[in-house]
């Protein structure tokens, strides 16, 4: 009881306690916050496809011009490993982040699919007509546009700076976004044979962390 | 006398309890008033105000998980404005508020809400306050229990009797409690207990403990390597260019003043000390006093004027002050500056100070051949390559 009769030791220990607190405080990322998706089915959706483009794959990209655009749901991919990697055209870090992922596709034995994330996001105009509910027949005919201008937007990134994905699907107004949990682009997940999200990464990927969480766990899943 | 102080401490913190009774009442009720008032939402119908009322209250209750520290209602984040039409298309598609918070944690996690759910990780959050008041109120407690029992000869507690007399005086108490205890009996017995003593002892230990623990901290995460590196140039700063350096580093003008000074007191004492004599002089002429400068040369010369001779640093400030706080550069400030181009030909501040020097004295063509040495050595773009330039035209002139 000789510890207790003396207050400034119990003054001590609290300060000790509490400094040890703050200081894992400090070390922590408050960007890592910690997805509820994680070991829950991914989220389904049905989105159209960004078009290849013409150069590279010949007749494939030209979709727009007569029937309607290829769709794409998570469903195709069932009983496959695959990534989903968020990005976006006007995306900075998705420019750093890109030279490792199309590192990667030319090794990987996965489909990398790109999720991309509101092409027209400094688009007011655009912004306007996507935060409302389609309703007149004018208004579909607008989203059409618009959707014409983010495949022509997001097909000349692609071009410009290479394309690693095994395909890309356009999600204008971030609903898919919504439901994933992104928040920040860029954003990679690893869903598994059964549809079931394993990983998630927020922010830019690089090599280390890619062969070090991704590579292994794909692996991991494959076998 | 000591047992009327008994009772008028507990009064005390009875007041003090009370005080803080009325703060948290006051500050409730504003809480309440708040949340109230975020229900008059101008709007049209009384369902739309409803709708209305319950979209902020939500979005109030949303932390935007781009910002991190607003919530949704605040931000004007993309994602935040994505959600703020998914809470409005949600009310009016008709699901609850639970739903709707059940839907964002689903895709954001607890993080998105503002009040995270009691769990029991989560429990260490929401107990954290209370016991950090408990643990206050005790040890506030306990300190006024000390008090009461501690000699009250310092000077907080006499001015604490002063308070408790005055409250005393108007409750109607006749009776005032002696400011000066020490005078009591009573009083005198319990300054026998080392109280104090044993305060001081844990005090300094506390002190030196944080003191280790903040340094052990700065080590750990801190980047010390940049106070080192500035360190660094300051000290080779005020090696190759004094006068310069001198006023650039960390410490505040009244700071060297009064270093200065007490430098000058102790060389009263011990005038033999040739470097302080050097250092002494250096620093006056940082602090542009030439005259004092000048002085404090002619003693460090008179004691050690091989040492002199050797730095041309020193010659050249020995030069300058003279010339200031003299005639210019003639005599024996001339001198030193020819000794000093002795000792560093390619010295650029000796350079500079030689060519001044000759051309002060009408000594054109040798000013020239200093300055023409100096020019290339000065980084090109430098405010002196234009003064330099400007003054060999002069001299190319004959003005």
């Amino acid at each position: 009881m000789k510890l207790s009769r003396n207050p400034y030791v119990i003054v001590l220990l609290v300060f000790v306690a509490l400094l040890a607190v703050l200081l894992v405080g400090l070390k922590l990322n408050p960007r890592d916050v910690p997805s509820p998706l994680l070991s829950k089915p991914a989220p389904l959706f049905t989105l159209p496809v960004v078009g290849k483009n013409d150069a590279k794959n010949g007749k494939n990209g030209s979709m727009a011009g007569g029937k309607a655009a290829q769709q794409f749901s998570p469903q195709d991919l069932r009983g496959q490993v695959w990534l989903l990697n968020v990005w976006a055209s006007w995306c900075v870090s998705c420019r750093y982040e890109h030279p490792v992922l199309i590192e990667f596709a030319k090794t990987a034995q996965v489909p990398l699919i790109g999720l991309n994330y509101k092409e027209l996001l400094n688009d007011d105009e655009a912004g306007k007509l996507l935060q409302s509910k389609a309703s007149t027949a004018a208004d579909t005919k607008a989203r059409a546009e618009l959707t014409q201008r983010a495949q022509s937007r997001a097909q000349a990134w692609l071009a410009q700076h290479g394309d690693p994905y095994t395909l890309s699907v356009l999600d204008l107004d971030g609903r898919v976004g919504i439901d994933y949990g992104v928040y920040g682009v860029p954003e990679t997940y690893v869903i598994d044979k059964a549809g079931v999200i394993r990983l998630k990464f927020t922010g830019p990927l690089d090599a280390h962390s890619l062969q070090r969480d991704i590579v292994p766990l794909i692996k991991r899943l494959q076998s | 006398m000591m047992h009327s102080a008994v009772p008028v401490s507990t009064a005390l913190s009875k007041r003090l309890c009370k005080l803080v009774l009325t703060a948290m009442s006051i500050f409730i009720a504003g809480l309440i008033a708040c949340n109230g008032s975020l229900a008059h939402a101008e709007s049209t119908s009384k369902a739309q105000q409803i709708e209305d009322a319950r979209y902020k209250a939500l979005a109030q209750e949303l932390r935007c998980l781009v910002c991190q520290n607003q919530s949704i209602a605040d931000s004007a984040a993309d994602l935040a404005l994505d959600l703020k039409r998914e809470i409005r298309e949600q009310i009016q598609t008709g699901k609850t508020d639970a739903e709707i918070s059940t839907y964002m944690v689903e895709r954001y996690g607890d993080f998105v809400l503002y009040r995270p759910p009691f769990k029991w990780l989560t429990g260490v959050l929401w107990a954290a306050p209370l016991l950090l008041l408990a643990f206050a109120v005790w040890a506030l407690r306990r300190q006024i229990v000390r008090k009461k029992n501690a000699p009250l000869n310092d000077f907080a507690a006499t001015s604490a009797l002063n308070t408790i007399n005055v409250l005393s005086s108007v409750e109607g108490q006749s009776q005032p409690i002696a400011a000066k205890p020490e005078l009591s009996p009573d009083l005198t017995q319990s300054l026998a207990i080392p109280a104090s003593a044993s305060i001081s002892r844990s005090t300094y230990l506390l002190g030196f403990f944080a003191l280790l623990v903040a340094v052990g901290i700065y080590a750990l995460l801190g980047t010390p390597q940049t106070a080192n590196t500035a360190a660094e140039q300051a000290a080779s700063n005020s090696n190759t260019d004094a006068p310069a350096a001198g006023a650039a580093p960390a410490v505040d003008g009244a700071q060297i003043q009064a270093m200065v000074a007490r430098l000058a007191e102790r060389l009263k004492n011990n005038p033999d000390d040739a470097p302080g004599w050097f250092r002494l002089a250096r620093a006056y002429a940082v602090l542009e006093r030439y005259k004092d400068a000048a002085q404090a040369f002619a003693q460090a010369e008179q004691r050690a004027p091989a040492q002199l001779k050797q730095d041309p640093q020193a010659l050249l400030d020995y030069a300058k002050s003279l010339a200031i706080s003299g005639t210019g550069y003639q005599g024996k400030a001339a001198a030193l500056v020819a000794q000093a181009l002795q000792v560093a030909p390619n010295e650029p501040n000796v350079l500079l100070i030689a060519g001044l020097a000759a051309a002060q004295q009408g000594r054109r063509e040798e000013a020239k051949k200093h300055w023409q040495t100096l020019l290339p050595m000065i980084p090109p773009g430098h405010e002196l390559e234009a003064l330099i330039k400007n003054a060999l035209d002069k001299l190319e002139r004959g003005s």
